[in-house]
Order: C-alpha cells, then sequence, then structure tokens
C-alpha cells in the first residue's frame, strides 16, 4: 500500500522533473515582392537582413510589410495580420529529441464577403532548428507579386 | 669621536694587525672601552671554539663505522610497487572510457531545419516543400491567379 507521503513525494519528483518548455525566440518577417524591371534587386531596410533567403526568388522588389520579433509560448497561439489580405497564426507545439522546435504556421485569406469565414490557404508543421530558416512562399497578392514570409529561430 | 677610534683600535690590537705590532698600545682606563674589550674577547673565543671541526676519537671510532655500516647493509626504500598500481590504474581508467565512448555512439546528430507537413484546405491551390540550393526549407503554395478575392 502507499502511503500518503510517499505519494506526495511522487507528485513532488513528477513536478520536479516536467519543468514548462521554455518559448521558442522568432524572428519573422513579411515580405512583398515584386516584379518592377529592375536590374539589380532592390531590398527595403528591413528585409536587408534576409536578402540571402529572398534572392534565389524570381522577383526584383522586395518590401518589407512585417518584421518583428517574438516568444513564442508552448501551446499558445500567435496571430498576426500580414497585410489587407492575409493573416498569419503562429503555434509552438515544443521541441523534438534534438532541440528542434516544432512550429505549426498557418496562414489564412481574408473572406470574399463581409461577415464570411477565414480561408486557410497554407498549414504547416516546420522543425526548426536553433538558428534555422525557414520560409512560407507563394501568397499571392492582388496586384500581382506575393508574400514571403521567412521564419528564424533564434 | 675619538672614544669610536679607541674602540677600533682595540679591536685591531686584539686582532693582531701588523700596523699595531711592535707598538705599545697604552692600557685603558676607561670602564666602557675596558668593557668593549672584555666582550669582544668573549667573542673571540666563543668563535674559536665555534670553528672547532668535531674530532672522532678512537674509542667512538667503533660505533662510528657500525652506523655507517648499517646504513650500506640497510635496503633503499622501494616504490617499484607504486608505480605499478599507478600504471595499471591509468591503463584501466583508459580502457574503460574508451569503451563507454565506444559504446554510447557520441552526440546526438545535430538535425537540419525541415517542413514536416504541408497543406491546404482551398480549393484549386496545391502546396509543396522543398530546401532551396542554400539549405533554407521552403514551403511554396501555388494559387490561381484569379477568384480567390
Amino acid at each position: 500500500m502507499v502511503s500518503v507521503p510517499g505519494l506526495t513525494l511522487i507528485a513532488l519528483l513528477l513536478g520536479c522533473s516536467a519543468p514548462g518548455a521554455q518559448p521558442v525566440s522568432l524572428h519573422y518577417w513579411a515580405v512583398e515582392a515584386t516584379v518592377e524591371g529592375r536590374e539589380i534587386p532592390s531590398f527595403d531596410a528591413g528585409a536587408a537582413p534576409i536578402k540571402s533567403l529572398l534572392e534565389d526568388l524570381s522577383y526584383d522588389t522586395f518590401r518589407t510589410v512585417l518584421e518583428k520579433g517574438d516568444h513564442i509560448e508552448q501551446d499558445r497561439d500567435k496571430s498576426v495580420t500580414l497585410n489587407r489580405l492575409y493573416a498569419m497564426n503562429l503555434r509552438f507545439t515544443g521541441t523534438d529529441d534534438t532541440d528542434r522546435a516544432r512550429l505549426v504556421v498557418t496562414v489564412t485569406l481574408a473572406p470574399r464577403e463581409l461577415g464570411g469565414l477565414p480561408r486557410k490557404v497554407v498549414e504547416t508543421t516546420l522543425l526548426l532548428a536553433p538558428g534555422g530558416k525557414a520560409r512560407v512562399c507563394g501568397l499571392r497578392c492582388e496586384k500581382g507579386g506575393e508574400i514571403i514570409i521567412v521564419l528564424s529561430r533564434s | 669621536m675619538f672614544k669610536r677610534k679607541k674602540m677600533m683600535r682595540i679591536g685591531a690590537r686584539l686582532d693582531g694587525e701588523t700596523r699595531y705590532s711592535g707598538r705599545e698600545i697604552p692600557e685603558t682606563h676607561d670602564e666602557k672601552l675596558k668593557q668593549y674589550e672584555s666582550a669582544l674577547l668573549l667573542q673571540r673565543r666563543g668563535a674559536a671554539r665555534a670553528a672547532r671541526a668535531p674530532e672522532i676519537s678512537d674509542t667512538q671510532f667503533d660505533a662510528f663505522m657500525q652506523g655507517i655500516r648499517e646504513g650500506v647493509a640497510e635496503p633503499a626504500p622501494r616504490f617499484a610497487g607504486l608505480w605499478t598500481v599507478a600504471s595499471v590504474a591509468t591503463v584501466t581508467l583508459i580502457v574503460i572510457i574508451s569503451l563507454l565512448a565506444f559504446f554510447t555512439g557520441g552526440p546526438d546528430p545535430v538535425r537540419a531545419t525541415e517542413v514536416e507537413s504541408a497543406s491546404t484546405e482551398l480549393q484549386g491551390v496545391t502546396v509543396n516543400y522543398y530546401d532551396n540550393p542554400q539549405g533554407v526549407s521552403t514551403v511554396k503554395v501555388n494559387m490561381p491567379e484569379n477568384d480567390l478575392w
């Protein structure tokens, strides 16, 4: 028979051995990429730090529409509006055995009619290594071009 | 100053310096100078006794030699056993560490960022993912040009 002190000790040990996960530190950008006939690709000041992550795309002009550094708590949603059409939701669900952060990125498109529901354009699960970077491309804009989301883990 | 000079002359006379040989140094009647001379003589006697080399007399010689013979016959302390134990312990430690390093397989491999899954709910939209030449994980959404907004 397990005594009350024994149960208390087990509960304490379990509590100590499973501390809450640390939040993940992220820096993310939303960049509007367009073709404007430039010979040399142009990056605004916000996009300059991630120039190397955008250069291979077939656009010549990159303008930052959002740039933010954030700590994402585990199992908490973080929603940000990218522009008039798109919104992004981030959810950190924990780390794997090699310390990669599992991050669920959901991008929604504004409803077609007023009062309608946002439409899920893409939902992706990323495994971000410490210092790792990933991007979501192809979020088409009304006047041509697209929104590119870049995520960088600190 | 004159007293100091007299003290120096007393010291020189007691040391037998040549410049005072043949000269008669008048005896002093000053009490302090007499004390100084006595103290100097006492020091000289003490120094002469301390400088005398010890001698072993014939009666002590047998005991002296006996001590030497015992010292020669006694084996020197041996540290060979200690060195052996230390060497064996070191080798054992190295072998244990090597075996542990071999069987534990080393540190976990570092794994790169990757896309685990990607999907869409929109009709006519497709999603794929790849790593670009620079190794950046990329999710690519392919959207039709119209009928989305």
